[in-house]
């Protein structure tokens, strides 16, 4: 059985507090909120400028998904992709309402208040570039970006949020990961690269 | 292999250590906005819980005191249950009309749909007209015998109209005429008679004099200078208060 790594949840979890919230059980739509919300966030604020659009957008996503949940039906429709999409509509009625298109430079300049000045001082450099680098990317190669290394989709839930087949989701993914690396200077390694020393999310397998 | 080999794991992992670096410092929600969501959007689930709740509610007491909706079927069956009930009624109802004997509530009923129901052509008209007629007699002597005395007063009442509507659809109709005469003059005898088996009977006397005056008025079409009958009842001013049979151009004839 398929466990995303950002969400320590099985499926058969997850589709039984499903079916417990949309029998209105509101302790089972907390689980469900505590299993999505920081990915949901995570991709709203790829996305758009202000952090407290992210957090507005993230409780609407959650509220629209409140009242549409009596609607959803599995079907083979993965609740992860569902979700991700009312919050990719939500971004794109959020971008035309304020005609607000995202900047990453802005998204870039944004002060962490819990890093240290220390951490902050390694990372900007490396951010910066990973700013600029997706920003080179086409709007789906970002998006997928996004959803799949941001969000933690599974390739199911990424197509299913963007409409698009499975086969679409690899391909893009596949463009753009090569384009980030390129841009980011990641050489192949001449010998096979020693194990991390933080455990890494086992998505690698099934990303690429 | 090429400097960006695609199949790189070691490459792979240091891209995606990146892109996680950077999710984690710039796109990753404080603890303090989760907390501050999770608080709005539970509080709006806990509020459509209660509605949808009472909703339910309500939709239970109007459901208890609702009727369950019919199906088609049902519908159906009660549709075709009220029919046939109504053609029962229509046919007991007509079946006790037609039945109904003299003095019943349906006896007016019953002569008015007879008169009404009369063929339009002339000579089935005559024919229905003296079937009536004797029907209303019979009625009358079948009432007498049984001493009903609400019973022959509607039978007479029912004949005397009858002998009017029957003269007046004879019109100049020679023939006709002459037979309602014969049947009217028989019938006159017969209630005569039956008057006579009866104490005073105010509603016999009456059917004798209607029969009588019609008579008379046949004549008077049939043979306008010679009237021939004298009307058997007492009361008639054209006897010049003779009584029974003591007129003057009976006597002039003799």
């Amino acid at each position: 059985m398929y466990v995303n790594p950002r969400y320590p949840m099985d499926e058969e979890t997850l589709d039984r507090l499903v079916a417990d919230a949309k029998r209105g059980d509101t302790a089972a739509f907390g689980l469900i909120f505590d299993v999505y919300a920081g990915p949901i966030h995570r991709f709203i604020a790829s996305r758009v400028s202000r952090p407290s659009d992210a957090e507005d957008l993230t409780q609407l996503v959650f509220v629209k998904a409140l009242e549409a949940l009596p609607r959803y039906e599995a079907r083979g429709i993965p609740f992860g992709g569902w979700l991700f999409r009312l919050a990719r509509n939500a971004i794109i009625d959020q971008i035309r309402t304020r005609r607000e298109h995202l900047s990453l430079v802005e998204v870039t300049s944004r002060e962490s208040e819990e890093a240290s000045p220390e951490a902050m001082a390694s990372l900007h450099d490396d951010l910066e570039r990973v700013a600029v680098a997706m920003r080179d990317l086409t709007d789906d190669q970002r998006e997928v970006i996004e959803l799949r290394f941001f969000a933690g989709l599974s390739v199911a839930e990424a197509a299913e949020a963007m409409g698009r087949q499975e086969g679409t989701i690899r391909g893009l993914q596949f463009r753009a990961v090569g384009a980030l690396r390129r841009s980011l200077g990641i050489e192949s390694s001449p010998t096979p690269r020693a194990a991390s020393a933080t455990p890494q999310p086992v998505t690698v397998e099934v990303c690429w | 292999m090429s400097r960006f080999d695609d199949n790189d794991p070691g490459a792979l992992n240091r891209l995606e250590d990146l892109l996680d670096a950077y999710s984690d410092a710039r796109l990753a929600p404080q603890g303090a906005v989760l907390a501050r969501i999770r608080a709005n959007v539970l509080e709006q689930a806990a509020a459509l819980s209660a509605t949808n709740a009472a909703e339910n509610r309500l939709r239970l007491v109007e459901n208890a005191w609702r009727p369950p909706r019919a199906t088609l079927g049902s519908r159906f069956t009660r549709a075709a249950f009220a029919l046939g009930f109504a053609a029962m009624l229509t046919l007991g109802t007509s079946l006790a009309v037609m039945a109904a004997p003299p003095g019943s509530p349906f006896y007016n009923a019953r002569v008015f749909i007879e008169t009404v129901t009369l063929p339009s052509q002339a000579q089935a008209r005559f024919e229905g007209h003296e079937k009536l007629l004797q029907e209303r007699l019979d009625e009358a002597e079948a009432a007498a015998a049984s001493g009903d005395s609400s019973a022959l007063a509607a039978a007479l009442a029912a004949y005397q109209a009858e002998v009017d509507a029957a003269t007046a659809d004879a019109g100049n109709d020679q023939d006709w005429l002459a037979h309602l005469q014969a049947m009217l003059a028989k019938h006159t005898a017969t209630l005569t008679e039956l008057a006579a088996t009866l104490p005073a009977e105010s509603s016999i006397e009456r059917a004798i004099d209607a029969s009588s005056k019609a008579i008379t008025r046949i004549e008077t079409k049939t043979h306008p200078a010679q009237p021939t009958h004298k009307p058997q009842g007492g009361g008639d001013p054209q006897s010049g208060g003779q009584g029974n049979g003591g007129g003057p151009g009976e006597n002039g004839a003799e």
